[in-house]
């Protein structure tokens, strides 16, 4: 029979990634009591633990110029990215790391130095895989954080005006949670709708979600990982012409060390057609009718080989080693784009809840945001790089951590009204209770199918985005209230659909409102940029359950010269252009 | 296809696999006191339960649970 059990904390911190260990840590360090929470075991789920390790390091004493790195992310990112963010997570990246060291984090190494990766000008220093998670639940341990695997929390707690805990279930006993906290920061990841390509099931836009519902401030729905502009948009690929036994099977793809799911690796890019031609934009080719894309592996440089060879190396290639397949014996390689990904966000602060100040607070007073869940803009349009997204979590963890504890210092524990607390409770325990309803994998199948081919939100058009949101719409008012859980680990299933089906919604809303193309939201009826009318972001909120989008502009003095022609503001041009 | 077997006689009850998944598809078994696959369908084949156990007990498919079909083919 299923408890409830009521739990008065000080710091109320959801997720136990990068983002979130930082700020319980941060925020047990100036004295709060913290707890952190997190619907799977933290030190080992969530994307932080996935992610490779590669964590972006900025520092003079390596030679780093600010003004270049700065640039890149500038262009990269194509004017959206917000400068005051940039520069603060660059400058506080060295500090981050020098945590990370102190708690005993291992990197890899080259010889007797820390092996640095370069990304065009930015560099990263690469965790080793898989065990620097289990290092941060250890120091969250030690500093006195109280620890809570397998909770996951539903929904907010609001009174007059202010967020005052949340409510959640467990996932293994089904016992009801209801946390009393001064203050809250949400870290609980990215979005995704469960998309076949990478084991990042957990994704299911948590924590954007339950903050929307709440009423903050939602930003970046339109860009999300891979552009049409480049050949990155690859979702599978496959050895031709192997041998590979039992295990050869038409959607049993390699999937390359686990962390790069599907893609083969940023290396390998399919370079020619099905009629031979080249390829600039995967996902474009398909849209043609010219797929299958090929590389030739034969054609590979030496050079190429012993990058390709050296990230492997690094990875492990237990998915390969399971197919049969030799990936440096050469031959060509089979890619596909036509169904691509809705992963947010690519890389640091490209979506997620808006921030109001430095200190990661949201409109919401009592909420922070941090890590993937916090929109600080850092990574725009595009992507700020390789090791952005971790160094990003680190910085905002820390910030939104102590902007948390400061807040609670200067707060009283509210008295829960008890009205407000059970109508959260119905809503969180409907799935559960129901005697029928619709099955939860159903329902994301359904999204899946509506959303994942190319032409929704890879290849934007007005017509098929509003045709998709006007399903996702009924989704969302009709089946999402009757989802039903069999049992708790079914309860959070529910919930995730719940979250994917706001997700899916969103991005189809923020796509229609931005009529242009930029990064990596490309719609065919508006295929360029249009400065300086969209050097804006967009803010997307609920009232009284009106959604309302505002636009808040770039500042002026971030913007790219408009003197300049159209091709030297953006070298990378969409296709059609 | 996808987890299919964590061997009865190699387990030893450890629990390591059950937190290695991040999707909750591994769970104990409160009689044999060992790791049972209880929700398959979810596993998304990110190997962490093959790759922790210490005895090598688990075994994934690289086939996922869904067939994928490809756009063009």
């Amino acid at each position: 029979m299923a408890e409830e059990k009521v739990i008065e904390t000080g710091v109320l911190v959801i997720g136990g990634g990068m983002a979130g260990s930082f700020a319980a840590i941060k925020a047990r360090e100036l004295g709060c009591d913290v707890t952190l929470v997190d619907k799977g075991y933290i030190g080992k789920s969530g994307a932080t633990h996935f992610a490779g390790g590669d964590f972006m390091v900025f520092t003079p004493e390596w030679g780093h110029n600010l003004n270049a790195w700065k640039d890149q992310f500038n262009t990269r990112c194509e004017y959206l990215n917000n400068r005051k963010w940039c520069e603060i997570v660059l400058e506080e990246s060295y500090e981050r790391y020098q945590d990370l060291l102190s708690w005993g984090i291992k990197l890899y190494q080259e010889g007797n130095n820390v092996l640095v990766g370069r990304a065009g000008v930015t560099e990263y220093v690469s965790m080793v895989y898989r065990e620097y998670t289990p290092i941060l639940r250890k120091k969250a341990l030690e500093t006195g954080v109280r620890l809570l695997d397998r909770i996951m929390i539903s929904e907010l707690l609001k009174q007059e005006g202010k967020v005052v805990g949340a409510v959640g279930f467990h996932t293994i006993d089904g016992n009801l949670y209801v946390f009393k906290a001064k203050v809250t920061v949400i870290a609980a990841g990215g979005a995704s709708l469960k998309e076949g390509n990478r084991p990042i099931h957990y994704a299911t836009s948590d924590g954007e979600a339950m903050a929307y519902r709440a009423g903050a401030e939602i930003t970046g729905k339109e860009f999300k990982f891979g552009s049409a502009g480049r050949s990155r948009a690859v979702l599978m690929a496959k050895k031709e012409g192997s041998e590979v036994g039992e295990f050869q099977v038409k959607d049993g793809w390699a999937r390359f060390p686990a962390f790069r799911g599907g893609l083969v690796g940023p290396m390998v890019k399919p370079t020619f057609n099905a009629e031979g031609g080249p390829v600039f934009s995967a996902v474009w080719e398909a849209h043609c009718g010219r797929e299958p894309l090929y590389v030739d592996l034969d054609a590979y440089t030496p050079e190429q080989r012993s990058e390709y060879q050296r990230q492997f190396n690094r990875m492990g290639t237990r998915e390969l080693d399971k197919l049969g397949i030799d990936i440096f014996e050469g031959g060509k390689l089979k890619f596909s784009a036509g169904s691509i990904e809705t992963a947010q966000p690519i890389g640091g602060g490209a979506s997620g809840i808006w921030p109001i100040d430095d200190n990661c607070a949201t409109s919401l007073p009592g909420l922070y945001a941090a890590g993937d869940s916090c929109a600080t803009m850092l990574s725009g349009a595009g992507y700020a790089g390789l090791g952005s997204a971790l160094c990003h979590a680190a910085v905002t963890g820390t910030r939104a951590g102590l902007g948390a504890a400061h807040y609670a210092l200067k707060t009283k524990q509210v008295k829960i009204n008890q009205e407000e607390l059970n109508k959260i409770k119905n809503i969180v325990l409907t799935p559960i209770q129901r005697k029928g309803g619709f099955s939860p994998s159903w329902v994301t199948q359904l999204l899946q199918n509506i959303i994942v081919p190319y032409f929704i939100l890879h290849i934007k058009q007005g017509e098929r985005l509003r045709a998709a949101l006007t399903l996702v719409e009924f989704l969302n008012s009709h089946l999402v209230p009757k989802l039903k859980a069999e049992d708790p680990h079914g309860w959070r299933t529910a919930e995730e659909t719940k979250n994917m089906a706001l997700h899916a919604e969103l991005m189809l809303r923020a796509s229609i409102f931005r009529t242009e193309s930029r990064g990596s939201h490309f719609r065919e009826d508006y295929p360029r940029r249009d400065d300086p009318k969209w050097l804006v972001w967009l803010k997307i909120h609920q009232e009284e359950n009106e959604v309302k989008i505002l636009k808040e502009p770039v500042p002026k003095e971030w913007w790219p010269d408009l003197s300049k022609p159209y091709e030297e503001r953006y070298p990378i041009m969409f296709p059609g252009e | 296809m996808v987890i299919e077997r964590i061997d009865n006689d190699l387990c030893t009850g450890c629990g390591i696999c059950v937190n290695s998944c991040p999707m909750d598809v591994i769970r104990m078994d409160e009689e044999s006191k060992k790791a049972v696959i209880k929700y398959p369908e979810d596993c998304m084949l990110c190997l962490y339960c093959e790759y922790d156990c210490p005895v090598h007990a688990i075994y994934v498919s690289p086939v996922k649970a869904a067939p994928v079909v490809l756009p063009w083919g």
